[in-house]
């Protein structure tokens, strides 16, 4: 199952980041996807600062690995630039699997075999399906469709946690366009964000 | 002679100052017993190192123009830990002028159980449900390796030593982790207790020195730690594009 929200700006894109604070434990691990500039990075810092981390979140996309302390460690990965599996085990991938802290893998789905059997997984999509649902004047370019979809068990539950603080946020956030829930849920089979379909045992084991 | 021992391939570090009469300094952390929310991750085994060979230094009473070879351990094992530890112990080795000798992890974990009538495979944790072992027969003086370092799943292991007649004697943190898998063979195979779980860097040492005294060391380029997990595949992303103008 999958659930599906739209974020009208950088702002709520940080809001979603940082409504999945409250409910993440050191050992979960979330698979961030999206073109450059959907707003991974924004998610990443909402969340981050929701967890108490101070200092800078910025893209790892050339950095590869960037570590924050906050109320737990966090892991922020992002594979873009790498083309083989090998090089994601290259930077110890098994270990910052760390059951002591939370891992976010930015373009998680590339990589997805090596992913454990339970993590969220997140989409940012650019909006270009919304010449009609948006009104002249609001900014097009700022619109992103987000889905979150539990893989594994433990993740439904929290995602409903999740739902009720990010309703609440963003309703306080522009308290005069709130319109009832944000979040509709859709099936996996009619979602467009659907999983890519990789190959199992990449790490090609002896 | 003097060696300095660095073992940081597993969640136990340890580092050992010895000579042929013996250890002289060593010290130990683990995080074995620690792993969990309330504990910090790894890295601080990682900074945790050059402490610990000064206080081992300090300890001995003396300094490190008194070390005349440094030993490794290769790993198997974890793969920060593998790679802050040879690449400390290489950097001694070329500051200090002195030669080098690695060692793999699952050696110095057999060699502390040589004195077993039985057959004996080291068998560490490689996380993501497999471990890393190896099969070894005591022989005088020390041990043998059978067979090549490898990496599979614990199902798959027990399933080799089923399908082999003996005893067998399992040492490390892999069979203690996968004990119910190990414990179904039978009483034909023991696992060694916790105790046993991790190599040490006094048994580097000791397995060192005659390398060291008989001049069998290793190049300072062409050490590297033991990687048995590798992957030729390229991620698919061509197909991530595709499906995302779909």
């Amino acid at each position: 199952m999958t659930w599906l929200v739209d974020s009208r700006s950088a702002e709520e894109t940080r809001i979603l980041g940082a409504s999945l604070a409250p409910v993440l434990l050191p050992g979960d691990v979330l698979s961030l996807n999206g073109d450059l500039g959907a707003g991974k990075t924004c998610f990443v810092q909402g969340l981050a600062g929701a967890l108490e981390v101070d200092g800078r979140v910025t893209s790892p996309t050339f950095t590869l690995v960037h570590e924050y302390n906050g109320r737990y460690p966090i892991v922020h990965l992002d594979v873009y630039r790498l083309n083989y599996f090998q090089e994601v085990l290259d930077l110890g991938f098994e270990e910052l699997l760390d059951p002591g802290a939370i891992l976010v893998v930015e373009w998680g789905e590339a990589v997805a075999p090596l992913l454990p059997n339970r993590y969220l997984e997140i989409e940012l999509r650019r909006s270009d399906d919304y010449e009609t649902a948006a009104s002249d004047d609001e900014d097009l370019d700022e619109f992103r469709a987000v889905a979150f979809r539990a893989r594994g068990p433990g993740w439904e539950r929290k995602l409903d946690t999740m739902r009720v603080t990010a309703e609440a946020l963003l309703d306080a956030l522009s308290p005069d366009e709130s319109s009832g829930e944000r979040f509709t849920r859709v099936p996996d089979h009619v979602s467009r964000h659907r999983r890519l379909d990789l190959p199992d045992d990449s790490t090609g084991s002896q | 002679m003097l060696v300095l021992g660095i073992e940081t391939a597993t969640p136990q570090t340890s580092v050992a100052i010895g000579s042929e009469q013996g250890v002289v300094a060593s010290a130990l952390v683990s995080r074995a017993a620690l792993d969990g929310p309330q504990h910090k991750s790894g890295a601080i085994y990682n900074e945790w190192l050059m402490p610990a060979i000064r206080f081992c230094l300090e300890g001995a009473g003396i300094g490190f123009r008194n070390i005349g070879g440094v030993a490794v351990s290769l790993g198997p094992g974890l793969y920060t830990g593998m790679r802050v530890g040879v690449a400390t112990a290489k950097a001694l080795a070329q500051a200090l002028s002195v030669p080098i000798v690695g060692m793999a992890s699952l050696d110095l974990l057999a060699y502390e159980v040589r004195y077993s009538p039985r057959p004996i495979c080291a068998v560490l944790d490689g996380r993501r449900k497999e471990v890393f072992h190896a099969f070894y027969r005591p022989s005088p003086g020390g041990i043998q390796r059978m067979t090549e370092y490898t990496v599979e799943r614990a199902e798959q292991l027990a399933n080799g030593i089923a399908s082999k007649p003996g005893e067998v004697l399992l040492v490390g943190n892999g069979a203690l982790l996968y004990r119910e898998i190990f414990e179904e063979l039978g009483s034909s195979v023991e696992i060694g207790t916790m105790g046993h779980a991790f190599p040490r860097a006094a048994a580097l040492v000791e397995l060192a020195l005659p390398r060291l005294y008989r001049e069998d060391f290793d190049s300072l380029d062409g050490l590297k730690p033991l990687y048995l997990r590798h992957s030729a595949k390229r991620i698919q992303w061509e197909r991530i594009r595709e499906s995302r103008s779909a």
